[in-house]
């Protein structure tokens, strides 16, 4: 099993911090039966601490030292680009590495409306494929657009926090209605730390419709 | 909340699909064809170079008739050239299954030339430009002297300038976009739009002397429609500008 959005690469976003921490998080991960690991640091975002020039080498030393550690476990580097108006961003940076496709993993303003669907409109024409993260925070997406959206190629994403609900409420229930409409593709943990945004991607998978199949990158 | 919905009304269907290249023989490529017969009656001193094309509200169909005439102008042989002024809300890129980038507020700011403005569809066989970067100084762009410019190089270049426009009665955009234009075409859908919402729209063009050179009867249902069920789905009216009797100063 594969998790496409952690925030385990230590010491560049909000996410895990120290090397320990993210050690027991890939731990806790393999426990749980994630043998793949996507690492999607904050690109864009308010925030990044690092440059995302530096990620590669950082991504690079934590992998040689989970090898040493923990060498079942496969680790991805990938990003998680904040869209943001009148601030164009390369997108072609922050695509995920090592994968067959150009998947970038965005998210958008939980709070003010951004033009989601124009914008995944012009990635797809640019030839990504675009993972829409944590679609349940974005209130004013319709689900017209949400379908429209899939018909392009795009792929959605739901955080597993949502799933169990210990995330927000409004974004619990939106995230049960996506769940009941089958317009979810793929859950992911989204984890930032080991107290309260946990990496437990295995335990929402419980919880799901039966007939609910996770989409492999 | 009735008046919310009527703005926020906004067709975002199928623009990929231009009816007159995917089925030449249909009844609707066949209204489009009438369509451009009327235009070109009127335009047969080449006076309308530069049509502008909106509507009262959204979703009226603009984007879709100008895919669509601007293939048959095409087919033709005549060289056309797509212009999106819409720049809230873009939608001719979707025509061609482009990105909406390289476009004109890119070349408005000097970011990208000429030749890299201008887009040339191979299976429309049609030129088109796409909005670009999104902005939101709106009126400052339509008003650009750099604009009218560009308009004035397409108009020498090309044999027809088409600029699709938001509708009228909810931004004032098109009123500026009239000023670049020679005539304006004003789409019409059946049953969904009031007649006080187009009569109010005429007006408002009316009283800035835009040209209004003819109408476009859009989304016309076929099926339960006696006058038209004979051949056609698109029907198109002219008036003269001579004996235009509600052009009166008011």
């Amino acid at each position: 099993m594969m998790d496409i959005h952690t925030h385990i690469l230590p010491g560049v976003d909000d996410g895990v911090q120290t090397y320990e921490v993210a050690l027991e998080a890939l731990k806790y991960q393999l426990n749980s039966g994630v043998k793949h690991v996507v690492l999607t640091p904050h690109v864009n975002n308010v925030v990044q601490k690092v440059s995302s020039k530096e990620f590669l080498a950082r991504f690079e030393a934590l992998k040689q030292a989970i090898q040493k550690d923990l060498p079942k476990i496969n680790l991805y580097l990938g990003h998680e680009v904040r869209y943001q108006e009148h601030k164009p961003v390369d997108y072609e940076k922050y695509i995920f590495q090592g994968f067959k496709h150009k998947y970038l993993l965005i998210e958008f303003s939980p709070n003010s409306p951004d033009p989601i669907h124009d914008v995944i409109y012009d990635l797809t024409a640019k030839g990504f494929i675009p993972i829409i993260a944590h679609i349940e925070r974005y209130s004013y997406l319709e689900v017209d657009d949400i379908m429209r959206m899939k018909s392009y190629g795009a792929i959605m994403q739901v955080n597993s926090g949502a799933i169990l609900g210990i995330d927000r409420k409004p974004y619990c229930k939106l995230a049960k209605r996506y769940m009941k409409l089958g317009i979810v593709d793929i859950i992911a943990s989204d984890c930032h730390n080991m107290d309260n945004r946990k990496p437990n991607l295995v335990e929402s998978l419980k919880k799901v419709p039966k007939d609910f199949k996770m989409k492999v990158l | 909340m009735r008046r919310r919905k009527l703005f926020q009304k906004e067709n975002l269907m199928t623009y990929d699909y231009v009816v007159s290249y995917e089925q030449p023989l249909s009844f609707t490529a066949e209204a489009f064809q009438k369509a451009l017969v009327n235009l070109e009656y009127i335009n047969i001193d080449g006076n309308f170079k530069v049509l502008q094309f909106t509507s009262s509200l959204a979703g009226a169909g603009k984007t879709t008739f100008i895919s669509n005439i601007g293939h048959l102008m095409g087919k033709k042989g005549k060289k056309v050239v797509v212009i999106d002024l819409d720049l809230r809300k873009p939608k001719i890129n979707r025509i061609f299954k482009a990105p909406n980038e390289k476009g004109l507020t890119d070349y408005l700011s000097g970011k990208i030339n000429y030749n890299q403005l201008v887009k040339f569809s191979e299976k429309l066989n049609m030129h088109y430009i796409v909005a670009g970067e999104r902005t939101t100084a709106v009126v400052n762009v339509l008003e650009a002297q750099k604009l009218k410019d560009l308009i004035v190089q397409l108009r020498a270049e090309y044999d027809y300038v088409l600029l699709d426009s938001p509708p009228i009665i909810a931004v004032s955009d098109a009123l500026y976009i009239s000023r670049l234009a020679d005539g304006l075409i004003f789409v019409v859908a059946q049953n969904e739009t009031k007649r006080t919402v187009i009569n109010e729209a005429v007006q408002t063009l009316r009283q800035n002397k835009v040209n209004i050179i003819g109408t476009v009867f859009t989304q016309v249902n076929i099926k339960n429609n006696d006058l038209l069920s004979y051949t056609y789905g698109y029907g198109y009216g002219y008036n003269a500008p001579g004996d235009d009797k509600y052009d009166g100063d008011k």
